[in-house]
């Protein structure tokens, strides 16, 4: 609570110092240099379905799309349940992956690898799913960020040869609007050598609530 | 600033609408950044990386909402610049840019601007840019739950935190009426 001659000192305070910033040259090229650049990369499927965006660096050069690796079967569609985490708990993903989430978005440990983040929103988007691919030893972990409220009750990952992967899910206590999955390494998810960088076979990824109505979906380019 | 605000939309949409938005609405922008973020080039660094994410989807934004839109993507991808900036303080022995100190921007000697760039910067991320907003853009509660996706009453809860953290601080509390405690 304030008083109104407080809230005036502080408009003038906050209004003086913001008065004495002199802005450059609105750089006008570079900003839409940079806006087409985010359109394309966003075209090619690096993030989809309602724009949430990928953060981290290391898949920014990777997009979902291809076919799966020769000989690997469908898997079965075992679900598994959601995973409610504190603030930081640490979820073991195997092969030394360590998945947590903050308020602020998810985090991934890839042993030998800085720390990765993915923030929960990107913009205004209020929502989405975004993938994000990592090599590791025994192939890629693949996770995501998805965004819309509602509690998940499972997040479905579809291969282009059909196989419907169910993630292991991770959301905060309560309706925090977002949450996290992750492909379990000892699925058949890959990334075969494609066109230029590189394919995941993925071709859909649905996120649905407890009642199994969905909350958010995402198709990708085949 | 308010009547930055909208101003030169009517060309919208096309390239041409969004050359005239950004020219109109650049220079508040780049205040209300320099306020969440207290470093001049930062602040435009963090319009920049904000108008061409706005750019990219500048067909899809309805036009009434733009105002609104800009301004929440302003706030996130200054949420998303801190936790970045977090996570770099985490990993390295230290931090090249903190340790040189921010290079200063056109008139930052301004002694009422650099008393309160220095009280903000002891608020939480939230608790400033909900002061910005209040004080600056000049939002009632409920736009400010709005940008920040959060209730009314933790809106009022982080004002409430912010003022006594500005009301405490020894240089930016003789801005304040002395007898304005609560």
């Amino acid at each position: 609570m304030t008083f109104e001659p407080e809230n005036e000192q502080l408009r003038a305070a906050f209004t003086e110092a913001a008065g004495g910033v002199r802005p450059s040259p609105v750089p006008l090229a570079a900003i839409e240099r940079r806006g087409r650049a985010r359109r394309r990369r966003k075209g090619v499927g690096l993030a989809l379905a309602g724009g949430l965006l990928a953060a981290s660096s290391a898949v920014t050069a990777l997009h979902v799309a291809g076919s799966p690796a020769p000989g690997r079967p469908p898997a079965a569609a075992v679900a598994v349940p959601p995973l409610t985490v504190a603030l930081g708990q640490q979820v073991a993903a195997g092969y030394g992956l360590v998945v947590w989430l903050t308020a602020d978005g998810k985090y991934v440990q890839v042993p030998g690898r800085d720390v990765e983040f993915t923030p929960k929103v990107d913009g205004a988007q209020t929502s989405g799913v975004n993938l994000q691919a990592y090599p590791v030893s025994h192939g890629w972990f693949v996770s995501g960020v998805f965004l819309g409220h509602g509690r998940a009750g499972r997040v479905e990952i579809t291969t282009v040869d059909g196989a419907v992967l169910h993630t292991r899910v991770l959301q905060l206590p309560g309706d925090p609007g977002w949450g996290a999955f992750f492909v379990p390494l000892s699925l058949p998810l890959t990334a075969v050598p494609g066109t230029s960088p590189f394919h995941i076979a993925v071709t859909k990824v649905a996120v649905y609530d407890t009642k199994g109505h969905p909350i958010t979906t995402s198709t990708f380019p085949g | 600033m308010t009547q930055e605000r909208g101003a030169d939309r009517t060309e919208r949409p096309g390239p041409a609408g969004f050359a005239a938005f950004a020219a109109a609405a650049w220079p508040r922008l780049v205040r209300t950044a320099h306020l969440l973020t207290g470093d001049f080039h930062e602040a435009e660094d963090l319009v920049q990386t904000t108008l061409a994410k706005v750019y990219s989807r500048w067909q899809r934004i309805p036009h009434d909402e733009v105002d609104r839109y800009v301004r929440t993507a302003l706030v996130n991808n200054n949420r998303s610049r801190v936790r970045k900036k977090r996570v770099t303080q985490l990993l390295l022995p230290f931090l090249p840019e903190q340790a040189a100190g921010g290079r200063p921007g056109p008139d930052e000697a301004v002694e009422q601007r650099a008393v309160l760039t220095e009280a903000l910067s002891g608020l939480s991320v939230r608790q400033r840019t909900v002061l910005v907003l209040r004080f600056y853009e000049d939002l009632n509660e409920q736009e400010i739950a709005a940008v920040l996706n959060c209730s009314v009453g933790t809106v009022k809860t982080h004002t409430r935190r912010a003022l006594a953290a500005l009301r405490g601080h020894p240089s930016f509390a003789r801005t304040l009426a002395p007898e304005s405690s609560t």
